[in-house]
């Protein structure tokens, strides 16, 4: 008896130290369509019909980075940030869009979403260039 | 038909032949000359019969054919027999006779147009063969055929010119046949008097007319030239008189005319009574009298022929022209004598219609007639002296004698009887207190007379009448058979003009969309008519312009009828033409989408649009009320990238124009299109600011102002200007609006 509650404990130590408790990555909130696959449009949450997407650009001007949403400029992360918070308060979960240009460095791709995470804008998606 | 034995007028009777009418007005004089002719062959046949005592085969023949109005295979027969070597001579003049008067009866018998040359042939036949053979057996009774049928001829024409109205210049062919005609008896008399005096004294004939058979013995006996004389002294007095009534009343000429059938009947009413020239002779002269203002003599003529017991037909021709002289010269106008009112004997009117109308059982035409007469003139009378009850009484006797002469007679009596009726109409001024179905017969009866101006005018005191009395299906019908003659006509600007006014007088009238579209008819063929001739840019253009606009009357008044899409294909083509694309957009717009001619429409509208770009003017276009919500979805349909056509659609649809739907169906296609407006309008355009607007707006109308609210907030966020001063203020009044609704519905707007 006494050694195979040794060998339950052993596997119970096993099965503890190998389990993973991160989701999956294809449920992480942002999906990248790539170039190819076949994309199924499925129609926005009715909630969410007629509130635009924010569209948020990211590129690379004179060494430093540039935003716009929706075509309009923004100078600074934190006028990007008041933008996001406003339209947050008005309709939470807006999705949001990110266009980074290629030659934007990492770690400024990684501040913009990690701020659209921040003000609780969950429906992140990057767009991703078609090549031809 | 008329019973056997009747006498009119003329001393035959003209209806009842059988042949077919060419035109009711036609019909009656053709009989009569018909019977004339009848008559001739008659006497020819007779004198033929007197001269060799049988009657062949091969008349008897053709007279059958004829009776039965096969007139073609006479003719056949008669030009195949001609064309034989083998005849003798007497056999020539025969047949050559008997095909004139085939072909003269042929001619009475038929439409106008082809009588004309059927005359011409009848006397070519006759010229032909005194041209070869002048001196021929019975070439006296040839000349005499030739003169009969000018005779035929001139008072065909004389009664067609006495019902066509009796104006001076339509007698005028009338005359120059009777003339001719008596011009020819004149010489045949001389000439059968010459040789009558030198067959009776044996002298060798010295004339070319002196008919001599093969072997050299006279064709005609004295006895057959007296006879013959007789015929043709009756038949100038005939042509005398027939000349005398194509002239106006109390005229020199008619009184010459009289004159001399008096002058030639005065002998011939001398005749035993059993000569078949006797009664015809002393009824003539009686009328002559008549005619010429002589009411005495003709008293005593009627009188001397009473006396002497004549049969039932001449007996009763007597009562009417008894009749006739008491109405003494104030006949209803179309009588015979065609006279201006006078005075009328009561005394014998009276006495005469207490006779009444029939004699041994008979009836006559002429009798019933001349009762019409009066009665119409005792109407008249008491119309003039204002006396209603009177003439209404009138009026009703005289409906009743013409729809008994209508029911007992022969188409030329229904018509001579109606006429009269329909003068009396279109004249007296009380006739409007009749039925109005009286004024349209009357109206019918002057236009089948050919007289247009008169029917008209009657058909449009009916339709008057008839408005009056609140009677608007009586007035359409009328005032419609009135344009349906100018249509017939091809008067295309009255017909055009009438049809026009019958079918917007009375929109609602079933016929009322049928005549207005022979209005556009008309004006089409106007414009046609005038490409055709040559005329001038500014009429033809203010022509276009006519058309156009009683297009577009039509689809006013009759927007849904089954012609409308062709019509608007139609006005949307000349809108096109003259340089109008946004009406003609318009226009289009309208045909429905499942016509058959939905496709052209298309191809049009795609025209006008181009147009529209090519100006600038596609947007005002749209904007304007004419642009259907049906017109502007063919439209977006078509121009799915074109965003004046998607936002036009757009608006129409949020306005609500699509009256067959519920609203808020609607408000949900508008928004659909919006929508669609959005999403492929650049973000911040101006047409962008409106969709979202519009989006904003459609989703307050269908009771989420929440959802508006939202929806401008978030505009308001990231595109802070609005769109502009003027889109913001509206964006702003609608946001207050929407946070008014939720506050009041307990929401927080926010």
């Amino acid at each position: 008896m006494t050694p195979m509650i040794d060998v339950i404990f052993l596997l119970l130590i096993f099965f503890v130290c190998t389990a993973s408790f991160q989701p999956p990555e294809q449920v992480l909130p942002t999906q990248v369509s790539l170039p190819g696959a076949v994309a199924t449009e499925l129609p926005p949450p009715e909630e969410l019909l007629d509130l635009d997407e924010l569209v948020i650009g990211l590129k690379w001007s004179d060494a430093a980075p540039a935003w716009e949403i929706n075509g309009r400029r923004y100078g600074d992360l934190a006028q990007v940030r008041a933008v996001l918070e406003a339209t947050q308060e008005v309709q939470p979960g807006l999705p949001v869009i990110l266009k980074v240009e290629p030659r934007v460095p990492m770690e400024h791709v990684v501040d913009l979403y990690d701020l659209c995470r921040a003000v609780g804008l969950s429906r992140v998606q990057f767009a991703a260039r078609v090549e031809s | 038909m008329t019973p056997k034995g009747q006498q009119p007028d003329c001393r035959f009777d003209p209806i009842g032949r059988g042949q077919p009418a060419a035109s009711p007005r036609a019909a009656g004089s053709r009989r009569c000359a018909l019977a004339a002719i009848t008559l001739l062959g008659g006497a020819l046949l007779s004198l033929s019969a007197a001269a060799r005592s049988d009657d062949s085969a091969d008349e008897r023949f053709l007279a059958g054919l004829r009776d039965r109005g096969l007139y073609e295979l006479a003719e056949t027969y008669c030009s195949k027999r001609l064309a034989r070597d083998d005849l003798t001579a007497r056999r020539r003049a025969e047949l050559t006779a008997e095909y004139a008067r085939t072909l003269a009866q042929w001619a009475v018998a038929s439409p106008r147009d082809r009588r004309d040359d059927l005359f011409r042939r009848a006397t070519g036949v006759i010229e032909d063969y005194l041209h070869r053979q002048p001196d021929g057996p019975l070439s006296l009774l040839i000349r005499y055929q030739a003169a009969l049928n000018h005779l035929a001829r001139g008072e065909l024409l004389r009664r067609e010119a006495e019902i066509a109205g009796r104006a001076d210049a339509r007698f005028e062919p009338a005359r120059g046949e009777l003339r001719e005609a008596g011009r020819l008896l004149s010489d045949l008399a001389e000439s059968a008097e010459r040789l009558r005096r030198e067959v009776a004294t044996g002298a060798p004939p010295r004339s070319t007319l002196a008919p001599r058979d093969e072997v050299g013995q006279p064709s005609l006996t004295e006895r057959e030239l007296i006879a013959l004389q007789r015929n043709i002294e009756a038949e100038l007095a005939r042509t005398r008189t027939n000349q005398a009534l194509s002239y106006p009343a109390g005229s020199p000429d008619r009184a010459h005319a009289l004159n001399e059938a008096i002058g030639l009947l005065g002998p011939l009413a001398r005749l035993p009574e059993h000569h078949p020239r006797c009664w015809p002779s002393r009824l003539g002269l009686a009328r002559a009298y008549r005619l010429l203002g002589d009411a005495a003599t003709a008293r005593r003529t009627l009188d001397a022929v009473e006396q002497a017991e004549p049969p039932a037909g001449v007996g009763l021709e007597v009562r009417a022209e008894r009749l006739r002289l008491a109405l003494s010269v104030a006949g209803p106008r179309g009588a015979d004598d065609g006279a201006a009112s006078a005075s009328i004997d009561d005394a014998s009117i009276d006495r005469i219609l207490r006779e009444g109308r029939e004699l041994r059982g008979r009836t006559s035409a002429q009798l019933d007639l001349a009762w019409l007469e009066t009665f119409l003139t005792c109407w008249r009378r008491a119309a003039a002296d204002n006396n209603r009850q009177s003439a209404a009484h009138w009026r009703e006797q005289a409906t009743a004698m013409q729809q008994t002469i209508d029911q007992t007679y022969g188409p030329y009596w229904q018509h001579r009887a109606a006429l009269l009726l329909a003068e009396q109409v279109r004249d007296v001024p009380d006739a409007a207190d009749a039925d109005v179905q009286l004024l349209i017969d009357a109206a019918d009866d002057l236009y089948r007379a050919g007289r247009i101006e008169d029917a008209l005018a009657g058909y449009d005191r009916a339709a008057h009448a008839a408005a009056e009395r609140g009677d608007a299906g009586t007035a359409f019908a009328a005032a419609y058979r009135a344009a349906a003659i100018a249509h017939r006509r091809d008067d295309h600007a009255e017909a055009g003009r009438r049809f026009r006014q019958v079918s917007v007088g009375q929109p609602e009238n079933p016929r009322a969309e049928a005549a207005h579209r022979l209005a556009i008819h008309h004006a089409g063929e106007l414009i046609r008519a005038g490409s055709a001739t040559g005329t001038s840019a500014a009429m033809t253009s203010s022509l276009l312009a006519d058309y156009a606009e009683l297009l577009r009357e039509h689809l006013r008044l009759w927007p849904e009828s089954a012609e409308a899409d062709a019509l608007r294909l139609r006005l949307g083509r000349i809108e096109l033409e003259c340089g109008r694309p946004a009406e003609a957009l318009a226009v289009l717009g309208r045909i429905a989408a499942d016509s058959s001619i939905a496709k052209q429409a298309r191809g049009e509208m795609r025209r006008s649009v181009a147009g529209l770009q090519k100006s600038g003017r596609l947007a005002d276009a749209l904007a304007a009320d004419a642009a259907s919500p049906e017109m502007l979805a063919r439209l977006a349909e078509a121009y799915p990238d074109e965003g004046d056509v998607q936002e036009a659609y757009a608006l129409a649809l949020a306005s609500g124009g699509a009256s067959n739907q519920a609203p808020a169906e609607v408000l949900r296609r508008a928004l659909e299109q919006y929508r669609a407006v959005e999403a492929r309008s650049p973000e911040g355009s101006d047409r962008w600011f409106r969709a979202k607007y519009a989006v904003a707006e459609l989703h307050f109308r269908l009771g989420r102002p929440d959802r508006a609210g939202k929806i401008i907030r978030l505009v308001k966020i990231v595109h802070p200007e609005l769109g502009g001063p003027a889109m913001r203020e509206q964006f702003e009044r609608l946001l207050g609006r929407c946070e008014r609704s939720g506050e009041r519905a307990g929401t927080d707007p926010r």
